[in-house]
Order: structure tokens, then C-alpha cells, then sequence
């Protein structure tokens, strides 16, 4: 089974515009990775990593319980997710804070396991949606060989990561390392390798069959997670940057969508006007409201509170959030599901364009009337 | 950044790894039949001019501990740990670690009660490893570090039993003389959680010593008939019991989502994807602290935790799925 045409309808490729796009899929990590290659930058990361947190990273994780809980139709989608999700997570930040020997460092390790496969899954969706835009369905074999290459540079990083048997502090939690042979890593970066070479044949077969080249953006994702985690995962300072990275994709993608939609459901509310501008100045200074509050302000109030020794209280919440974020992460971004992907197929111009020819139907302010 | 730059590193790395991989195996293997019998002692290399080695004596609030740093062995580690003796920077470091048949394991110093002095601070750097083929036996000890082999600073372990597992990862400076109770007493503290040891033991007072006062405070030599594992005597078992209930009950609730996936049911799905992730992640964090207990199994064990831990969150998408219903 190889790729074929999937949509008949055109899309536009790019969600903004084609340096934007590369820059936030992660272009500008690989960018970055030669940069800290090159010059002694990790002094300068590692003091820029909290701003970036706070306008990138946190509102990333907020935008999600902004898309389940803040929008009716989403809760009724997924009415288990939306009050499931919250007490099991929950439950687990009780039994972390009641056992921080046995069950924190479980809960902190189950979320350090779980991240980079998030990064995974969102670098995979990544590539099968711009693949969508493209025109192009990646099944079968492509889909494997991609699958192997992007799951690869995860499981070959945490094996290698996991191969030292001494405690790690992640803040006020100690979490016992699992001391996974050497080799098994090795394998998996090899494996991880082939799957590369695999997957970048299949793109040079299918630029020759389908006389024209394979849109350089499909291949942006996969490289910048094999920078993160694979050829940028000892540099010191970079590594440290990998969340904004990711962050930065999943905000472009979020943000599109949350415009598409509201300028839909302000095509369907008539006497409604729709401001781009100003929709998304109000998701964004939301969504870094919500995670300054969710990362900085809920731990210190809640160990404030309870008395709870802070670095507890915050390894705990963090682990917490981003559990959260996995788990409705996994359930809400389905490409399969038309809901999601159809808004996931606009582009910010277009969006803006329809909003610009949208007739001003709004009741006209009553001074304006009496004027 | 062209990416030419990083394709033949690429290369080497894909070779690299395939030699390390197949060199590793061997290694592996070794673990299985590693020898017990040999006395502990007897493994650290004897260093050949006896001036050069250095004897230190932790009290700890249990007991004198007795040792040998060896700089023939460790030459840079040495150093910098007597450095820090002599400082007082290991004065008040608790024993945060103690698993019983594994290791006792001391704090960094910075988490002492009493605050560092400027001058101890400074002393304070990472020693870079120095890995030889001096095995990890019962009385070694042994650096803790981070992810880089060359961020170790003050935190070590005193070795509880034999951990093949850990040689050539972990720089060995030292062995235990005698003081076989305060280890035992040590030992005796070590609860079901290896972190949260069942009472408060550190250090109140380490000191350089001379050779008489070393072999004077170890009063018992440490020693242990042929054919003796020491670690074995105060070694728990893993809590089967635990382990099997919470695995069954994940794989039946993971059979049940399966095949509520197929017949359809949004509530039933969910429900035992949660009660999936429930008893997974119990047994997740019973394997976590236990594994030390599966001795030569533990690298096979731990690979497949984390193997198992990646596929359970690819369930987690599966939650709040409305199925696929019969003729859909």
C-alpha cells in the first residue's frame, strides 16, 4: 500500500505562510540546534527558559482544557473525557500528596515516560495533516516507516536516558531510574535509523512517480523531534528549550482551529461580527492566564493551604497538568473525525479573508441609530 | 545549520550503536552468571603501594563506618572527597536511600540540615567518572550521578549486595573496613519504600584518619564464607501478591475495552480504560521500587515496564471512543 491523492479539494498547504510554518514545526529548533552546536548559548536558554514557559509552554496546556471545557459542544462530544479525565487525575495528585515516597515518584515518573510520546503522537499527527493539505494520504508502509522513525527517536532517547540507575530529582520528587540495558537503546536508534532511511526512499519514490517533489514541510516535524530528542538530546541548554518547541506547533495548530471555529459559529449566530484580531488576543491571553495560574499559582496556594512542602506540591502539580493534557490530547485531536479535521484544513489568510468579506450585520449601536 | 554537517554523524552513530550493541550483549549475559561467592572485599583491586590509600570514618547516628578510598582506583574522585571530609561537607548529610540488599545511599550535601559555608560550597564541583572494571559488591563505594557520567559531586552509596548491573556506569572510590554493624543497623531501616527509610540516620561527623584508627574503628572485619552472597540474607522478595492482583485486574479491564471497542458502548469503554490505567499504573509503581528485587531479571523486567508503559498511553486515546458497533 503506498500513498495516493486523498482529498479532491485543494488546501492551502501552509497554515500561515510557508517560513511561519517551517519556523514553528520546528524549524526553528533545527535552526536553533546548529546555533548551540556552533556558540555557547546555554546560560542565555536556561535564563530564557521561564519567560518562554510562561508565553509558550504553560498557554499550550491550557489551550487544551480551553478547547474540552470551554465550549459546550466539545463536553458533549466527550462528556467521559470532560469529567473523567479531571477526577483521575485528580485521584492520582491525592495519592501523590498522601505517599510522596511510594506514589509520587510513580505519578512523576509515569508523566516523564509519557511526555516525549505525546511529543510523538503530535509530530506523527503533524505530518499526516500536512499530508492531508498536500494532497497526499500517508498509509500503509510510509505511515509504518514514519511511525518507526518518530516513535524510534522517543523509545531509543528514554532507553538511553534510562540506562543510569541513580535517583533524579524532578523538583521536591525523587523517582528511581529504571536501568534498561545499554543495548536496547542502541537497537532502537538503529532501528529508528532504517526507518528513517526508509521513509526518506518512499519520499524520493514518490517525488519521481508523482513528478513532483515531496513538500519539504512533511519532513519538518520528524527532523526537528530527531534534533530533540536524538542529535540535540546532550547539548546542554537545548534540551532544555524542547517543550517551547513543541509548544510552539501545538499553539500555531490550536489557534488556527479555535479561529475557524468561532469565525463558523459567527457565520451561523447572525448579528454576530467576528474579529480575528481580537478572537485571538482573547484565546491567547486567556491561555496564558490559565497556565500561569495551573504551573506558578496553584502549587504556592496550594502549599500555602495545606502546608504541604512546596517542591512536593509542584513536582506533583506539573505532573498533573500535563498527565491531563496527555489524556485529552489523545482523545480530542482525532484526524479520523471530521470535526476536528476540517478546521484543522483552513489557513489563518483564508480565515481572515472570510471574516473581512463577512457582511457587518450587527445591530448598529443605539446612539449610532439615533444619531 | 546544513544538515550535510549531521548526516555522516548520523552514520557513525548507526555503526557505533550496532557495535554497542552487540558488545553490550556479552555483558548481559555475564550479569546471569555473575559470581557471589568471591567475598567482596577480595574485588577491589588492592592498590599496590598501601601509603597512597586514604581511611576516613563516617559517624553516623547508628554507628561508625569505616573506609578505604582508594586512589589508584579513583585517583581525581579521591581527592576531591577527602577535600571534602576535611571540609565538613559531609557533616549532618542524611541517608535519604536505603535498600535493603542494594544500597544505602547519602544525600547531596546541599540538603544537610545546616547550610554549606562559602568555602565548602566552592569546594563543591563535578568530578568527572572514572569507570574501571572494579565490580559492584557489598562494602564498595560507589558516586551517584545525573545523566552525565562526569556530574557526580557528593552524593555515593554504600553497596548493601552485589549490583553487576551498575559496574562501568558508576565510579567505585572506596570500600567499607569491618563495621558490619552499623551496616546492618543501616539496613534494618530500610522500609517497603527504599526512599522513605523507616527511621532518620546520617552522618554527624566524617573524619580522615590514619590506618590505625580505621582498622581500630572497623572492629569486625568484613567477611563472608565462600560461596555466601551477602546481600542475599537481608533481601525481600518482590510484592508478588500486589503484582499479581493489580496485573490481573489491568488485563482484564484491558480485554473488556477491547472488546467493548468492538461491540460498541462509550460508558463501558471508558470505564475500563480507567480502571485499566488504575491498576496499571499500582503495579506500575510496585515494579518501580521493586525491581532491585528481581536481581539478575531486573535489566529484562525494567525493559519491559517501560515497554508496557509506552503502550498503555496509547490506550489512553481509545477513552471516551464510541466503539465500532456490529454492521457499522
Amino acid at each position: 500500500m503506498t500513498s495516493s491523492v486523498a482529498d479532491s479539494g485543494r488546501q492551502p498547504l501552509y497554515f500561515v505562510h510557508p517560513l511561519v510554518d517551517l519556523l514553528m514545526m520546528g524549524g526553528l529548533s533545527i535552526f536553533l540546534l546548529g546555533a548551540f552546536v556552533l556558540f555557547d548559548f546555554q546560560q542565555a536558554a536556561l535564563r530564557l527558559t521561564f519567560a518562554l514557559s510562561i508565553v509558550c509552554n504553560y498557554p499550550h496546556f491550557a489551550a487544551t482544557s480551553q478547547r474540552l471545557y470551554g465550549s459546550a459542544e466539545a463536553r458533549a462530544q466527550y462528556p467521559y473525557t470532560t469529567y473523567g479525565a479531571p477526577l483521575l487525575v485528580l485521584g492520582g495528585v491525592a495519592a501523590a500528596l498522601l505517599s510522596p515516597g511510594f506514589v509520587a515518584p510513580a505519578f512523576v515518573k509515569m508523566f516523564l515516560i509519557w511526555s516525549p510520546f505525546h511529543f510523538s503522537a503530535q509530530t506523527i499527527g503533524l505530518t499526516v495533516l500536512y499530508g492531508r493539505r498536500a494532497g497526499i494520504s500517508l498509509d500503509g508502509w510510509p505511515r509504518r516507516l514514519l511511525t518507526l522513525w518518530v516513535f524510534g527517536s522517543f523509545i531509543a532517547a528514554q532507553a538511553l536516558g534510562e540506562s543510569v540507575l541513580g535517583p533524579q530529582t524532578f523538583y521536591g520528587v525523587q523517582y528511581p531510574m529504571l536501568g534498561i540495558p545499554l543495548w536496547v537503546g542502541n537497537y532502537c536508534l538503529v532501528a529508528m535509523y532504517a526507518a528513517m532511511g526508509g521513509f526518506l526512499a518512499w519520499g524520493l519514490w514518490w517525488s519521481i512517480s508523482e513528478r513532483r517533489i515531496l513538500p519539504w514541510i512533511l519532513l519538518v516535524p520528524a527532523v526537528a523531534q530527531l534534533c530533540w530528542f536524538v542529535l540535540g538530546a546532550r547539548t546542554p541548554g537545548f534540551r532544555e528549550l524542547v517543550p517551547m518547541f513543541h509548544s510552539l506547533q501545538y499553539i500555531l495548530v490550536a489557534f488556527v482551529m479555535q479561529l475557524k471555529l468561532r469565525s463558523e459559529l459567527a457565520v451561523h449566530e447572525s448579528g454576530r461580527h467576528f474579529s480575528a484580531g481580537r478572537e485571538a488576543l482573547k484565546w491567547f491571553g486567556l491561555a496564558v492566564l490559565l497556565g500561569y495560574f495551573l504551573f506558578e499559582a496553584t502549587p504556592i496556594i496550594f502549599s500555602a493551604w495545606t502546608g504541604i512542602e512546596y517542591g512536593l506540591a509542584l513536582a506533583v502539580f506539573i505532573a498533573a497538568v500535563q498527565i491531563h493534557h496527555f489524556f485529552v490530547d489523545g482523545v480530542i485531536w482525532k484526524l479520523r473525525d471530521p470535526r476536528v479535521r476540517s478546521p484543522l484544513l483552513a489557513d489563518l489568510g483564508g480565515i481572515v479573508r472570510s471574516s473581512a468579506r463577512a457582511p457587518a450585520i450587527a445591530p448598529a449601536p443605539v446612539s449610532a441609530v439615533g444619531g | 545549520m546544513s544538515r550535510p554537517s549531521l548526516a555522516p554523524s548520523s552514520l557513525w552513530r548507526v555503526a557505533l550503536a550496532c557495535l554497542l550493541g552487540l558488545l553490550a550483549r556479552p555483558v548481559l549475559a555475564a550479569e546471569v552468571v555473575a559470581p557471589t561467592a568471591s567475598p567482596a572485599a577480595a574485588d577491589v583491586a588492592r592498590p599496590a603501594a598501601v601509603e597512597a590509600v586514604v581511611y576516613a570514618v563516617f559517624d553516623t547516628t547508628v554507628g561508625p563506618i569505616a573506609v578505604e578510598l582508594l586512589p589508584e582506583v579513583a585517583p581525581k574522585t579521591v581527592a576531591q572527597i577527602r577535600r571534602l571530609i576535611e571540609l565538613g561537607v559531609y557533616d549532618g548529610v542524611g541517608i535519604f536511600r536505603i535498600h535493603r540488599g542494594f544500597v544505602a545511599q547519602l544525600h547531596d550535601a546541599g540538603s544537610r540540615p545546616m547550610p554549606l559555608s562559602p568555602e565548602q560550597l566552592a569546594a563543591i564541583q563535578p568530578i568527572p567518572a572514572e569507570l574501571t572494571d572494579v565490580p559492584h559488591r557489598r562494602g564498595v563505594l560507589s558516586m551517584a550521578h545525573r545523566d552525565d557520567p562526569d556530574s557526580a559531586e557528593t552524593s555515593f552509596s554504600f553497596l548493601l549486595g552485589n549490583a553487576p548491573h551498575l559496574d562501568g556506569k558508576f565510579t567505585i572510590f572506596g570500600r567499607v573496613l569491618g563495621s558490619e554493624p552499623t551496616l546492618r543497623a543501616i539496613e534494618s531501616a530500610a522500609g517497603p519504600d527504599p526512599m522513605q527509610p523507616l527511621k532518620s540516620i546520617s552522618v554527624e561527623h566524617a573524619r580522615i584518619v590514619d590506618r590505625a584508627t580505621a582498622m581500630e574503628t572497623a572492629n569486625t572485619p568484613l567477611t563472608f564464607p565462600a560461596g555466601v552472597d551477602p546481600g542475599a540474607a537481608g533481601k525481600q522478595a518482590p510484592r508478588w501478591t500486589l503484582l499479581a492482583l493489580t496485573s490481573a485486574v489491568a488485563l482484564l479491564a484491558l480485554v473488556t475495552s477491547l472488546a467493548a471497542l468492538r461491540t460498541g458502548g462509550r460508558a463501558l469503554i471508558s470505564l475500563a480504560l480507567a480502571t485499566f490505567l488504575c491498576a496499571f499504573f499500582v503495579a506500575f509503581a510496585v515494579l518501580l521500587f521493586d525491581l532491585e528485587l528481581f536481581g539478575a531479571l531486573r535489566p529484562w523486567i525494567a525493559t519491559l515496564l517501560l515497554a508496557v508503559s509506552v503502550l498503555s498511553f496509547k490506550v489512553m486515546g481509545r477513552f471516551d471512543s464510541p466503539g465500532r458497533r456490529p454492521g457499522a
